[in-house]
């Protein structure tokens, strides 16, 4: 069977930007998934949010445009590997909003990488990456067929 | 029996072979995998729906050559670039789950962790 990998939007902005502490990581995982035959997903709103995790870098100062040129070139690529989805977002939001544990508008967000890996869980093994240790939270206690991978950043590039 | 994919030649100038020849040596591609790649993404990049005679089902080496062709580039475009600080990466990206990519200014309750 096909593994189903979905990416979050913390993985794919630390590809993008080549950060120093979660690039590495990040790659690894890829690669490995990749050799193992895996199908790489993210839902539909992954674009927004990189978007705005990009903006914010070039406006604070922590990208240079020619940086945060480099950055969307990078996200174009990343789009590239990902299979189309054959539903869109409309297809999860009512499971992303049952996941909104904490009941602050953000786990919408959150759920809806959840319910993306827990909808594609069905077809075989799925696995969530990320370097964020509250959707492993909420997949634990409210979506437990799904595997999260908590990546965690190195402390050399 | 064996059957045979039926095949058509296409010429290309020198500058399209070269372009064809380099992105073969990055990506470990044949030259058709290259051009359907290049096809794939410019559709993708562009909004184009091909057909489906166009676009036929992927076949698994078709994906994983897809992959890699993504992974290669993604090397290439990372090589010799500077590394940059990941430290507010997270922070932001639960601003924008929070509304702030709408406009709307989270408390620093609604951003959580």
């Amino acid at each position: 069977m096909i593994p189903s990998v979905t990416l979050d939007s913390s993985l794919v902005v630390a590809l993008c930007t080549k950060e120093t502490d979660k690039e590495a990581p990040a790659r690894a995982a890829l690669d490995a998934w990749q050799q193992q035959g895996a199908a790489f997903y993210a839902p539909g709103v992954l674009v927004s949010e990189v978007l705005f995790v990009l903006c914010k870098k070039r406006e604070s100062g922590e990208l240079t445009p020619e940086e945060h040129a480099r950055a969307l070139d990078a996200l174009e690529v990343l789009c590239a590997l990902l299979e189309p989805m054959q539903e869109s977002d409309c297809s999860l939001f009512r499971r992303a909003d049952a996941l909104r544990t904490l009941h602050t508008c953000r786990d919408c967000a959150d759920g809806l990488y959840v319910a993306l890996a827990e909808h594609l869980s069905a077809n075989g093994p799925a696995v969530l990456l990320t370097f964020d240790a509250g959707q492993k939270r909420m997949a634990e206690r409210e979506a437990p067929a799904v595997t999260v991978q908590l990546l965690v950043p190195t402390s050399t590039p | 029996m064996q059957t045979r994919k039926k095949q058509t030649a296409i010429r290309f100038s020198q500058d399209a072979a070269k372009l064809v020849e380099g992105l073969k040596q990055v990506t470990g591609l044949t030259a058709t995998g290259v051009i359907e790649s290049a096809i794939r993404e410019m559709a993708q990049r562009r909004g184009v729906k091909l057909t489906p005679a166009e676009s036929p089902v992927e076949t698994e080496e078709q994906r994983r050559s897809r992959q890699a062709a993504a992974l290669a580039r993604l090397r290439e475009l990372n090589r010799n670039r500077p590394y940059s600080d990941g430290t507010n990466t997270l922070r932001y990206i639960h601003e924008a789950r929070a509304g702030a990519m709408f406009g709307y200014e989270p408390t620093e309750e609604e951003i959580g962790e």
